[in-house]
């Protein structure tokens, strides 16, 4: 188990310089100047040179990206360019409130996912099912932004049943209250769960049809054991599967659920990398891939260890 | 000893002259006109047509017959391992339980396991990827209540895995099923079949995922432990040569029902059914040198689409027009032998006319006035003594 551990972290380092080249070289072929939009339309070209300059842009890319590899070694990401603070202070904050929506709607959608899939599958041609396998069909093909703009209209807007938006920071001088928190998070955490719901229901109910008509079950039916201990076997023999989808879903929420946040205003990673991206703010959008990128790979180390622990078959 | 009877007097006990009385009248299982129909989407499958089988203590009783001949479903109808898409009919009588057809869902949960056991056919499908093997018989005795406690149950699993000849219990007490060997698996399936002393053992196939060296060791656990227990088998099988080395009495299935029963030795020294005939023409004897095996021509019939008269008569060398009509029933032969072809029975138009249901009744009176059928028959009868097929053997 250890040496499987250490083999996955031995991989994530690869991983992790293989996304920071690839961020580096898109952000720099995709359209889109940052001397230009921080000069404004009356720069002289006197200060576009000596801008460019000192942002280390007339050097070759090859160069910039090595530099700017060294500095991120050091903990380093750069100044924000629009903000003139340092990224990582500024992304960090705005990741803090990303994990808290991204772990609540992940909750809901794990809890909520599994149940549906589980009675999806075990109420076979009843009801229950078909309405099971409705909601998640809907909750899949359901787009987020629409959904978050439906929810503000009927649930928030006139109505004052839930904030519209307006989310404070969790620390500093404004920090609101935790009620607050909550009070903020039911819609877009909701809207930003409802995608990854639907997918790990039907993840649920597919591997647990499957296992439920392997020959193990019969085999356990022989035995005399009731059916909802068959049923535990079987639902037991679906979490490998199940962890791999939701540890993708989770992934993704944590990457910053741009929509739901831009949609909420919610300030979070996503809501960030979006005004950073217009205002062509090359170091928070590096500092923004590169820490979601980071989330990514430590959400797979978790999900290779859980997976581990989970199937015997795959530890070595 | 009770053994079989001809699907005419299911309900009564075995006709007089197929069971002489040993003295033996323990029968721990006893099936009557069991039918399992399945049904799906409008189409029905006429999987199990009456047949009747009586399981007694300490002896292995063997199913044999083609993929599809119903042999599985039989062994599993008695279990009720199937959903709501099967439908039974007959009678399955569990000594000491009444009819296992009639039991409710909650009963059947206490019959499988401690009454009776089912060793399925692949063991490596047979247990949970994911349990350490100690947990999979722990939770058997633990729901049957077999042992008092928790450490109790661990003792008596590694007793059992001792048992059926483990070497290292502790080791494969903590395995999980894919760090065993195939043969090691089927042990610990066997230990957990076993763990509840079942009155009844079904293995279904036991050894066909093993190969032939460890195939022989389980076979020879098998019969060890069930002279030890005492538990009455029905061993499914389509392989000749497992039926002969552990059978006491033989059953060959074909189209759902049982064509000829008796025991083992008999019925596959001398085989007076043509299906049993051509099932052991068709395989190859070490030794003897052979041009090309024989094969019974032609395919099983899909249920649903039996031919009228006998299921055989498409394939089989022998059938005439009276077996394209009329569907035999088991006749007693000497030796406590039974067998369902029309070769057999002296006088078509006598032994039928007693027993047979109307059904049958009506197509063998027109296949009676053909006279050319009937002496014709009587005459390929006198010949069953099997030295055309024996003839034939050694010659090729």
């Amino acid at each position: 188990m250890i040496r499987f551990l250490l083999r996955r972290l031995g991989l994530a380092v690869p991983t992790l310089l293989g996304v920071s080249l690839v961020i580096f070289v898109t952000i720099r072929i995709v359209p889109g100047d940052p001397v230009a939009s921080l000069l404004g339309p009356t720069g002289s070209p006197e200060a576009r040179v000596e801008l460019t300059h000192k942002l280390g842009l007339d050097q070759p890319i090859p160069v910039q990206y090595v530099t700017w590899l060294g500095r991120v070694g050091q903990g380093d990401l750069g100044r924000s360019i629009a903000k003139q603070t340092d990224a990582l202070p500024y992304v960090w904050e705005a990741f803090r409130n990303t994990i808290t929506l991204s772990l609540f709607a992940a909750a809901v959608a794990i809890v909520g996912g599994i149940a549906l899939g589980v009675i999806a599958a075990t109420r076979r041609g009843k009801v229950a099912s078909a309405i099971s396998s409705g909601v998640s069909l809907f909750a899949v093909s359901a787009p987020q932004y629409s959904v978050g703009l439906i929810l503000i209209v009927y649930l928030a807007a006139g109505r004052g049943w839930f904030p519209t938006g307006g989310m404070r920071n969790t620390t500093g001088a404004d920090a609101g209250t935790v009620a607050d928190l909550i009070r903020h998070l039911w819609l877009p955490g909701l809207s930003a769960a409802l995608v990854p719901l639907g997918i790990i229901a039907r993840m649920v109910r597919s591997s647990m049809l499957d296992a439920l008509s392997a020959d193990f079950v019969e085999a356990l039916r022989s035995r005399g054991l009731p059916e909802w201990k068959i049923r535990w076997h079987a639902f037991h023999n679906t979490l490998p599967s199940v962890l791999t989808i939701a540890g993708l879903q989770v992934g993704y929420l944590l990457g910053g659920v741009i929509f739901v946040e831009v949609v909420f205003s919610w300030p979070g990673l996503g809501l960030v990398v979006f005004q950073s991206i217009s205002q062509r703010d090359l170091p928070v959008i590096q500092a923004g891939v590169l820490v979601s990128a980071l989330a990514f790979v430590v959400i797979n180390l978790i999900v290779d260890t859980l997976h581990g622990l989970l199937d015997p078959r795959i530890r070595r | 000893m009770t053994t079989l009877t001809t699907t005419s007097d299911a309900d009564t006990d075995a006709s007089p002259d197929s069971s002489p009385t040993d003295g033996d009248n323990t029968t721990t299982l006893r099936l009557r006109d069991l039918h399992t129909t399945f049904s799906s989407r409008g189409l029905t499958v006429h999987a199990v047509r009456g047949v009747d089988l009586d399981l007694h203590p300490g002896e292995i009783t063997v199913l044999l017959g083609e993929s599809g001949s119903g042999k599985s479903v039989t062994a599993k109808s008695i279990m009720r391992l199937y959903g709501a898409n099967a439908s039974f009919a007959g009678t399955v009588v569990l000594d000491g339980r009444g009819d296992l057809l009639a039991a409710g869902p909650k009963e059947m949960l206490s019959v499988r396991g401690p009454e009776i056991a089912l060793i399925p056919q692949d063991p490596s499908a047979a247990l949970d990827p994911l349990r350490r093997i100690g947990a999979q018989i722990v939770e058997v005795l633990r729901q049957h209540k077999a042992v008092p406690s928790r450490a109790a149950a661990k003792a008596r699993a590694l007793e059992l895995l001792g048992q059926v000849g483990i070497p290292d219990p502790a080791r494969v007490y903590r395995s999980f099923p894919h760090e065993l060997s195939g043969g090691m698996r089927q042990r610990a399936v066997i230990a957990i079949a076993v763990s509840c002393d079942p009155r009844v053992l079904i293995a279904d196939e036991p050894t066909t995922a093993l190969d032939v060296t460890v195939q022989a060791q389980i076979l020879a656990l098998f019969r060890s432990l069930i002279d030890r227990m005492g538990s009455a088998v029905l061993l499914v099988t389509h392989d000749v040569g497992v039926a002969e080395e552990v059978g006491d009495r033989i059953g060959v299935m074909y189209a759902g029902r049982i064509v000829e029963y008796g025991p083992a030795a008999e019925v596959l020294g001398d085989p007076r059914h043509p299906y049993t005939r051509a099932l052991l023409d068709s395989i190859p004897t070490p030794g003897v040198e052979r041009g090309q095996l024989r094969s019974i021509t032609g395919q099983p019939p899909v249920s649903g689409e039996l031919p009228p008269g006998c299921a055989f008569a498409p394939r089989c060398p022998e059938a005439h027009d009276r077996c394209r009509a009329a569907d035999p029933v088991l006749v007693d032969l000497p030796g406590r032998r039974l067998a369902a072809c029309h070769l057999l029975t002296d006088d078509p138009d006598d032994t039928d006319t007693d027993t047979d249901t109307d059904s049958t009744a009506g197509p063998d009176s027109t296949a009676g006035p053909d006279s050319t059928g009937g002496p014709d028959s009587t005459a390929t009868e006198t010949s069953v003594e099997t030295p055309a097929p024996a003839g034939e053997e050694s010659a090729a």
